[in-house]
């Protein structure tokens, strides 16, 4: 008898040691004199597995090594919106040996909406690698023919429109909030879960028009399935000729969806330099551009001060609507 | 004529380097079946990387042969140990299980395959020649219908183990309660989070399962010493149905092929919905109701099959509309998607020869999975045989590792205590945790559609009935309820006229 509670004991203490050993983060000083890096990498995506931030980093993980000097491992850490990743890098060991791969998702737009546990100065950004713009849908025998109608609609009939997204406060409900409220008009949201559903509510006519990702609707364009009214990039999109952007139609809304590399705050400045330069190098590799290119994305390089610049602008300025969008859906409740 | 493009599939699928990817691919697919935690849209995008060197055609054959091979496997674990190996399998535990119990694991799991390659070859058939229209169809669906279906699902898979009513219904709403942890579809308000970042996106289906039955029924196990692993002399006959078991499964395969079909093309949790109404109905028709929870080989054949048939048509809203209603074809897109082709609603007239050389290999992906897993039947039969003081610590560590991997979180693991502790709980008190798994899978659908559906319609509930396909599924939702409170009334009223 007493022998079992010895060995329940001990596999208790085992059990929690080792439990506590893998839920900590590593205790281990960092040298500063060892020359970075000395093992391997890691990128946290705060994402799931087949999106497009996951696909992005196993085409850098191909290319980099090389620049780096180790090689990348891509790690998935999805939830919360992108809130869980963000939050295990934010509060990660600043050794350079954990990388966040973050959005506008978890790094603009969270904060409006609950209360994070990290900020914009929690990270040091690295690069920008690039982004993709929205574009607004209809389906092709829908009545819109452009964004005016669309507005002059739903200013003489308010209330009746609605339109589809990927999720409350996602990549493509911004734009089209921006887009509502530079028209001065309003919409019903109607959220679904990823871009795919949100899509089918559109060619379903189950919503009357759409926000999406360029990439995921080309082929439908190319098709003629759908009629895409306006793109919100500063000029138009070459796969979208015939597309006007929004602030040619008199919308001045430029809305992108980033994709950047970031450390936490605290690494030690010749570790930022170090991963600045490889990611420059990254940017003029031939390979990555072809593995870009194929996936239908463009490369658009931006390093680490300019779009440190660019990023705190982009919460200055979109603070505003996200507020009022976040004051909107709690009253609803 | 399409004839024609399926030979050119066929010829396109047995070159030398497709038929080894689907080998692999399948191979691996059984594996990460197998392996309770890791499903197979983790799998497939682990070995994402590893197609992008091989031509378009053969790495959408290798992940799809991941994404129906691990169909196959997931009922192992959950005939042998309880463990379901992926969400859909959670059904073939409740008669599996007991099979295996009663030594006809072997039977158990040669049932599972033989339903599982007649479903995917039936339904490949079904894709073949009804894919654009019934993607078209699969289009018609929207918040409202899916809110009808959720209610319906509701209300008629409440009481599949045939325990009290009461019962039944308590446990679903708990269930239902539990899915509304994370953030509010809506308005991504969280509820329920305490705060906690890790809990913002609610419960996963995985590691709830795999501690409500497996790790519950090890605690069991522990608690009441029961020796589940006597050695019994296994037969090399006892490995494989008799000639009953045969004739009792075929039509419950037929059926759920039948079932399975049309379920397939709902988005999201489709292939579970499928398993889940398939055991209903087996249970319903069958002349020995009574038999079902304690190994009726009805309830392991219907639900197996349903769920390879709902695998199968989720492809088609993937290749005839290019647009992913699950994890798994969204792997597959990404795929597409690596190799410069883009998914759309003209991408098998566009891309003939990958639509048909997927289609001929899936033939041949599931002819391989056949002769896998059948000769495998006699090594996982006999692996119970093991001593369960060398099973049971195995089986615990498989499972905190798939846990983890779901998402490579800790929160997965605590919630897998948590619920194996719950499990044993609501099993001493003589409840049921299926009601809760039903809550939990359809809740989220549930409430999203009813959120998505009310914003549609401005908040008008009339608005589901003004819509035909979701006013038929609602008006037959209030046929299912009355016909279950007339039904007690009228039998209280024959039973007081024989007294």
């Amino acid at each position: 008898m007493k022998k079992r509670i010895f060995l329940l004991l001990a596999v208790c203490l085992i059990t929690s040691l080792v439990l506590a050993g893998c839920g900590g983060q590593q205790q281990a000083a960092p040298k500063a004199e060892e020359k970075y890096p000395t093992k391997p990498v890691e990128l946290i995506i705060p994402f799931g597995a087949g999106g497009s931030h996951d696909l992005h980093a196993r085409a850098i993980a191909g290319a980099i090594p090389s620049y780096l000097g180790q090689p990348l491992m891509v790690v998935l850490k999805p939830g919360g919106s992108g809130g869980v990743g963000a939050d295990f890098v934010a509060k990660s060991k600043p050794d350079g040996y954990t990388l966040l791969f973050g959005g506008n998702g978890p790094n603009t737009q969270l904060q409006f909406l609950m209360d994070l546990q990290y900020k914009k100065s929690d990270f040091i950004p690295i690069a920008k690698i690039n982004s993709s713009p929205c574009v607004i849908i209809v389906r092709k025998d829908s009545k819109f023919k452009t964004l005016k109608d669309l507005a002059e609609y739903a200013k003489a009939h308010p209330g009746e429109l609605k339109y589809s997204t990927s999720g409350s406060f996602g990549a493509l409900h911004i734009p089209a909030a921006l887009f509502l409220s530079k028209a001065g008009v309003k919409a019903t949201h109607v959220p679904f879960n990823g871009g795919g559903p949100a899509l089918t509510a559109v060619l379903g006519g189950h919503v009357d028009f759409g926000s999406q990702m360029t990439t995921q609707v080309l082929p439908f364009y190319q098709s003629g399935e759908i009629r895409v009214l306006g793109v919100t990039d500063a000029q138009r999109l070459p796969a979208f000729k015939d597309v006007p952007t929004l602030k040619e139609q008199g919308y001045d809304v430029e809305y992108s969806q980033w994709r950047a590399v970031m450390v936490p705050k605290g690494t030690p400045d010749p570790i930022v330099q170090h991963l600045r330069g490889a990611f420059k190098k990254l940017a003029e590799d031939a390979s990555f551009k072809a593995m870009l290119s194929q996936m239908g994305e463009r490369l658009d390089y931006t390093d680490g001060p300019e779009f440190d610049k660019i990023w705190e602008q982009e919460i200055s300025s979109q603070a505003e609507v996200l507020k009022a969008l976040a004051a909107e859906e709690k009253a609803k409740k | 004529m399409f004839m024609s493009d399926l030979a050119a599939g066929f010829a396109a699928a047995l070159s030398p380097l497709n038929i080894f990817a689907c080998f692999v691919g399948v191979l691996l697919g059984t594996v990460t079946g197998v392996l309770p935690g890791l499903g197979p849209a983790a799998a497939m995008a682990l070995l994402l990387p590893l197609t992008m060197g091989l031509p378009p055609t053969a790495s959408i054959i290798m992940l799809a042969g991941i994404y129906y091979g691990s169909m196959y496997g997931g009922s192992t674990t959950s005939i042998l140990l309880n463990v379901p190996g992926e969400t859909a399998s959670v059904v073939t535990c409740f008669d599996g299980y007991q099979m295996a119990r009663k030594g006809r694991a072997g039977a158990a799991l040669a049932v599972v395959a033989i339903g599982s390659w007649v479903a995917g070859t039936i339904s490949i058939v079904g894709v073949m020649l009804f894919a654009p229209p019934l993607a078209k169809t699969a289009l018609a669906f929207g918040p409202p219908e899916y809110f009808a279906i959720a209610l319906l699902g509701l209300l008629t898979l409440n009481n599949l183990t045939g325990d009290s009513f009461l019962k039944a219904m308590l446990m679903m709403v708990v269930g239902l309660m539990l899915s509304t942890v994370g953030l509010d579809f809506v308005s991504g308000y969280p509820r329920f989070t305490f705060g906690l970042v890790a809990l913002s996106d609610g419960f996963d289906l995985v590691p709830v399962l795999m501690g409500l039955f497996g790790l519950a029924e090890i605690i069991e196990i522990i608690n009441e010493k029961t020796n589940i692993g006597e050695i019994l002399k296994v037969r090399f006959r006892d490995l494989y149905p008799t000639r009953e078991e045969l004739k009792r499964s075929v039509m419950p395969i037929l059926r759920g092929t039948a079932i399975g079909f049309p379920i397939g093309l709902l988005p999201g949790p489709g292939h579970v919905i499928s398993t889940l109404v398939s055991y209903r109905v087996e249970k319903g028709v069958s002349k020995r109701p009574e038999e079902f929870g304690h190994g009726a080989i009805e309830g392991v054949a219907g639900p197996e099959s349903a769920n390879n048939a709902a695998s199968t048509t989720a492809l088609i809203p993937l290749f005839a509309l290019g647009i992913p209603f699950s994890a798994g074809p969204a792997i597959l897109i990404s795929a597409f998607m690596i190799h410069g082709i883009s998914p759309s609603p003209v991408l098998i007239s566009q891309h003939p020869e990958l639509f048909w050389g997927v289609v001929a290999s899936m033939y041949i992906g599931n002819v391989m999975l056949l002769a896998l897993n059948l000769p495998l039947v006699g090594v996982f039969a006999s692996l119970i045989k093991l001593p369960p003081y060398i099973i049971m610590p195995v089986v615990t560590a498989i499972m905190f590792i798939g846990a983890y991997s779901a998402n490579n979180s800790i929160r997965d693991i605590i919630i897998l205590l948590a619920c194996g502790v719950i499990g044993f709980i609501i099993k001493k008190v003589k409840y049921s945790p299926v009601p809760l798994i039903i809550g939990l899978v359809l809740g989220p659908m549930f409430e999203e559609s009813l959120a998505q559906g009310l914003l549609m319609t401005n908040g008008s509930f009339l608005g589901f009935f003004a819509r035909p396909l979701s006013g038929t599924l609602l008006a037959l939702s209030a046929v299912v309820l009355f016909w279950g409170l007339a039904n007690k009334k009228i039998r209280r009223v024959i039973r007081r006229q024989a007294a």
